[in-house]
């Protein structure tokens, strides 16, 4: 019975001996001269037998053999090398799945060795058994196709150990042939991409604009570069396109770039660029708000003072204070997103402050169980304790957002000695760290939320519940501490946040308890601020307060003011920003009047650089607009010396 | 130019030894345009794989003449030695010509 044969053979003298041989022994004869060609009848007819050249231009013989191993229907095909190079013994056939080898030498010999090689291929399972080559001694002396096979393998070498992916194409746009790093680029097995269309492995929206690119060169060849995504793995990459014109056979080569890091590169640098301009913007908006703030605040509450409990605006003014203080709580949370320092910075305790937090927290959620694994010996750290009271208060309300219906934070502290930050994508800086972590067992996030997490205004929750400053400031203060904050969470499978802050060597500071009403006190005070409003309602404050108060709406004005009353003023209460003389200027002509003077700083901003040089120079202290009546009349107080903080 | 011994050397019937000849001559000039033009170039690779070519196939069909001179060519090209390359290319042209002639007159 007749066999289906293919003959896949670059040189027409061979296909016609071969099919005239065959279709003599009444076989079903197919012929192809180029393994492109053989893939595309493949689709269609399925051989017996199939007759390999080793070496041919769009896709070797090698290549051919793994690819229709690879294809199911012909697990079972009988393949022949058929090829002057592997006469040289320096092939292993089977290597590439290859049933057997015949030598090219003079055509009556390998006559001899195809038919009896047709014969053995009805014997099942057929084996090939390596090293046998048939017709090997008939062949020629052939020294020179040694040599000839090392430079294909010298530039297999490189193409092998290159890190750009090579990818070789007919002008009709299909792969011939592609390198290892193309291959692991594109992500798909040899096999399916050889013979495939380029484009087909290009994203949807690239397709027609490369496929329009590969026509063109066809008309007329340039070397082109394009970027484009992978349909495999949306990878993002670059194509350089340069034709090749040969005589024989025109085809353009492909060198692959992955630009997928160099895009996360840029990605990344875009972000911290985003967070640092909605930084700026958002410490502005904050500052202009605390101002008004600090007017309504300061006009309520003197008002409430003359107010008797039982008049109907007692209720109503109590509620405009109330609303203040959830404004200026909004305004500390964007100040802690935008701020680049710290004030109120003392050493002390992070264990405290979780269990305090959390109680607190965990009295108004019912529905959560806390579990708390404090670090025994837990390193103090410095900071701003109000700010990482924030930090830890968002952290907690996020996480029980996630658990609607009830569930597990895990809150632990540990300690990180310096070793062991190494290794992290930051680059953090000498010390010991401590590490806080809040986890919980709640929805989770995917990857592009994740993402977008730590931006001002990004919420997840409905309109209404969510500002999108909570992590903001999170991260905020937590980069103002010098430390860094991590975060893993997965659809489903709950949110870890970690926080790292930076040990402190200084000894703890013990928390003291604010005095709820107001201290009164004597003396004279001076108000600079060029702002009239807050003028008005921090000299009424003040002399609610008790104190004689002067006042000055900028900086030369002030000079003069104290200069004129430099016997009586105990005191000057500075506002940092102000046009014409900063309040950095102003502080030093004072210090030159009075080397000992008391100023404290105020200003809507926090703390930021230039308050914290003033302090450094002198400065007795820091409040932050709006002046909050207690704690104003407070630290008034402690810098007076009347009552120490 | 014996063809029939040739066939019979071979063991291949006369008309399609003959057929098989006239391809060789036919792909012969073809490749021999292409030996020529790289040996003006002096692009050593391409002369090597085209005379590597030429071999094969006129080893196939036992045409020793243009074997040896193909092999000649291949052998020195290799160690970069184009001389005689030109020369070698016009006796491969000399006996592709007495083939077609030869061919004509069957």
């Amino acid at each position: 019975m007749g066999k289906k044969i293919l003959v896949v053979d670059n040189h027409p003298v061979m296909l016609k001996f071969m099919a005239d041989l065959l279709k003599k022994e009444r076989h079903h004869v197919v012929t192809a001269e180029n393994g492109l060609a053989a893939i595309d009848i493949l689709n269609t007819f399925t051989p017996d037998v199939i007759f390999i050249d080793l070496i041919m231009p769009h896709i070797s013989g090698d290549k051919l053999c793994e690819v229709i191993r690879r294809m199911p229907k012909l697990e079972d095909a009988y393949i022949i090398i058929l090829s002057a190079v592997a006469a040289e013994g320096e092939i292993n056939a089977s290597a590439f799945g290859a049933n057997a080898c015949i030598a090219k030498g003079p055509f009556n010999k390998m006559r001899q060795h195809i038919l009896s090689a047709l014969e053995k291929s009805d014997q099942k399972p057929s084996a090939f058994l390596p090293g046998e080559i048939m017709g090997r001694e008939d062949v020629f002396p052939r020294r020179i196709t040694i040599e000839l096979l090392s430079i294909k393998r010298h530039f297999e070498v490189i193409l092998n150990s290159m890190a750009e992916g090579i990818l070789e194409i007919t002008p009709e746009g299909r792969i011939v042939y592609a390198n290892p790093a193309a291959i692991s680029s594109i992500n798909l097995p040899e096999n399916k991409l050889l013979g495939s269309n380029f484009t087909d492995v290009l994203q949807e929206a690239d397709r027609l604009r490369i496929k329009d690119h590969l026509g063109a060169m066809g008309i007329q060849p340039q070397i082109m570069t394009k970027e484009v995504s992978l349909i495999t793995n949306s990878k993002q990459i670059s194509l350089s396109l340069l034709p090749v014109a040969e005589e024989e056979h025109k085809s353009i080569i492909i060198v692959i770039n992955d630009l997928s890091e160099r895009k996360r590169m840029e990605a990344q640098i875009l972000q911290a660029q985003k967070m640092e301009a909605i930084g700026t913007l958002a410490g502005g908006i904050a500052h202009d708000f605390n101002n008004l703030l600090m007017v309504i605040q300061g006009n309520a509450s003197l008002m409430l003072l003359d107010v008797d409990p039982s008049h109907p605006h007692y209720e109503m003014l109590s509620s405009i204070v109330k609303q203040v203080q959830s404004g200026s709580r909004l305004t500390n949370q964007l100040l802690g997103y935008a701020r680049k320092g710290k004030y109120d910075v003392r050493s002390f305790q992070l264990n405290q402050l979780v269990e305090e937090t959390s109680t607190t927290f965990g009295r108004t959620r019912k529905e959560i169980t806390i579990h708390r694994e404090p670090a025994d010996d837990l390193f103090p750290i410095e900071g701003d304790i109000g700010q990482i009271e924030q930090i830890l208060m968002n952290l907690l309300v996020n996480a029980a957002d996630a658990m609607p219906a009830g569930g597990d934070i895990f809150l632990r502290t540990i300690n990180i000695p310096h070793g062991d930050m190494k290794g992290k994508l930051y680059n953090p800086k000498p010390g010991d760290y401590i590490l806080l972590t809040v986890a919980d067992t709640g929805i989770g996030m995917d990857p592009k939320t994740v993402q977008h997490i730590f931006e001002p205004f990004f919420t997840t929750k409905e309109l209404g519940r969510g500002t999108g400053l909570g992590l903001a400031s999170v991260y905020g203060i937590v980069k103002g501490h010098g430390g860094y904050v991590d975060v893993e969470s997965e659809k489903g499978q709950g949110t870890t946040f970690k926080i790292y802050l930076p040990a402190s060597k200084e000894e703890v500071y013990n928390t003291i308890e604010l005095p709820d009403n107001i201290l009164k006190g004597t003396g004279t005070i001076l108000l600079v601020d060029d702002e009239e409003a807050v003028l008005e309602v921090g000299e009424k404050l003040l002399k609610v307060m008790g104190y004689h108060v002067l006042t000055a709406r900028e900086g030369r004005e002030a000079i003069d003011v104290y200069k004129k009353h430099r016997e009586t003023v105990d005191l000057v209460l500075l506002d940092i920003i102000m046009p014409n003389m900063k309040g950095g200027e102003v502080f030093d002509c004072l210090k030159e009047i009075n080397p000992d003077i008391k100023v404290l700083l105020s200003s809507g901003y926090s703390i930021d650089g230039e308050a914290s040089k003033i302090l450094e120079r002198g400065g007795k202290g820091f409040i932050q607009k709006p002046f909050h009546l207690e704690r104003l009349s407070e630290t008034i107080r402690a810098i007076l010396g009347n009552n120490p903080v | 130019m014996d063809f029939r011994e040739l066939a019979e050397k071979l063991e291949l019937e006369e008309n399609e030894f003959l057929e098989l000849v006239a391809l060789f001559v036919k792909t012969g000039y073809s490749d021999l345009n292409k030996l020529q033009s790289a040996i003006e170039d002096g692009d050593t690779e391409k002369v090597a794989i085209v005379a590597h070519s030429i071999k094969g196939t006129s080893a196939n069909l036992g045409l020793t003449e243009i074997f040896e001179f193909a092999k000649r060519i291949e052998m020195n090209v290799r160690n970069n030695d184009l001389f005689g390359a030109t020369g070698a290319a016009k006796r491969i042209k000399a006996e592709l010509d007495r083939i077609a002639k030869a061919l004509a007159k069957t």
